[in-house]
């Protein structure tokens, strides 16, 4: 039994503070996630505090057959959809939004723009476009990079299909990429 | 003419998904083909670059928030549980001299002590003085003999003591820690 599920064997033996460790492991990888999937710093950090109560009364049926991370993310993802669902129509729709400008850039053959640009400025620019991407690829890429989940765990979080998990990283990486080429061909030509 | 591999199934390598035969096939093309080795590269600077992507950071009472809500009580921060070990460290310690000299005034009492004064010939608050002059001097007799044991010189000696107190305080922390644990499951 590895270190994870000792301490969950001791919170639901009744050494309930030992969930700190737990919380603090989770919360800011948790806080990207809800962050990316709602938008709102205030709203996700209420999201990320209900999964983790929720998952707290529920952590009896956590069957430790995946890592805890992968089974709250899941709680996290519902609760986090339970929230936009309840929006007014037309104030999030994101996924309204997929095009298929990913696949283009792919096959571009312009010069490779992060190449070129700064790591910090990368960093910086590579956040805002997530920011601006589809939800859903939004979830997978920071499911993926953020939570360090494997796509078989992506897909149980965000109970989809396998392949739909590669294709939605594959033409979310495509996409990021097109965006950030686009925004560096705009800065060259005002420059 | 080298037939090149799909970015897709690139991308699979760069993410450590794809099944390790065929991963390895795919590396020993990257070693002899520079056309995929360049997608291969530029995939994998992507990637590196998307674990770099800042995360903001919630509070730093988030978790206490958490646990409140929960109705559990934060586990003290360590400064405070070191401090309250330190504390019932000194507590037990008193008592220890404090028993101590109630047993030697009892045997001074019982008059054991030869040529000394009895008990009954004391005020009552003539008793609680000696009784704690006894106390200290008891204590103070301890810590001198505990001193002796140490190394010699001043420096060592306030080290060794540090030393000491600590791990008997992590010792305390830790069976207090236990038996907390034990009460609540």
């Amino acid at each position: 039994m590895d270190a994870e599920h000792e301490t969950i064997r001791r919170i639901v033996g009744g050494d309930s503070r030992q969930y700190g460790v737990l919380v603090d492991r989770y919360k800011d990888r948790a806080f990207a996630l809800a962050s990316r999937l709602l938008g709102s710093r205030e709203e996700a950090e209420e999201a990320v505090q209900d999964a983790f109560v929720k998952a707290f009364h529920r952590l009896a049926d956590f069957r430790g057959d995946s890592r805890f991370g992968t089974w709250y993310y899941r709680i996290l993802y519902n609760i986090c959809m339970t929230r936009v669902s309840r929006r007014p129509a037309g104030s999030l729709s994101l996924d309204d939004m997929t095009s298929t400008e990913g696949e283009l850039a792919v096959e571009s053959n312009e010069p490779d723009s992060l190449e070129v640009i700064s790591s910090n400025e990368r960093r910086e620019i590579l956040g805002e476009e997530l920011q601006k991407l589809p939800q859903k690829f939004q979830a997978v890429l920071t499911l993926f990079y953020i939570q360090e989940q494997r796509y078989e765990e992506i897909a149980a979080i965000l109970e989809i299909p396998l392949n739909t998990v590669k294709s939605h990283l594959f033409r979310a990486r495509g996409l990021l990429r097109k965006r950030i080429q686009d925004r560096y061909n705009e800065g060259m030509r005002a420059a | 003419m080298t037939d090149h591999i799909l970015r897709e199934t690139l991308q699979l390598v760069a993410d450590g998904e794809l099944a390790e035969e065929a991963a390895r096939s795919v590396r020993l093309h990257l070693k002899t083909c520079e056309s995929c080795r360049k997608v291969y590269q530029s995939l994998a600077q992507f990637d590196r670059l998307m674990r770099f992507v800042p995360v903001r950071s919630l509070p730093r009472d988030f978790t206490a928030g958490v646990l409140s809500r929960l109705g559990i009580q934060p586990r003290p921060p360590f400064l405070f549980r070191v401090l309250e070990h330190f504390a019932s460290l000194v507590a037990v310690i008193l008592v220890a001299a404090m028993g101590g000299s109630v047993w030697a005034l009892l045997s001074l009492q019982l008059g054991h002590d030869a040529g000394s004064q009895s008990m009954s010939q004391f005020q009552p608050l003539e008793v609680v003085g000696v009784w704690m002059e006894t106390s200290w001097d008891e204590f103070a007799g301890w810590m001198q003999h505990a001193l002796l044991l140490l190394p010699q010189g001043q420096a060592s000696k306030i080290f060794l003591m540090i030393i000491l107190t600590a791990f008997v305080v992590a010792v305390i922390d830790w069976i207090v820690q236990r038996r907390g644990a034990a009460g609540r499951s």
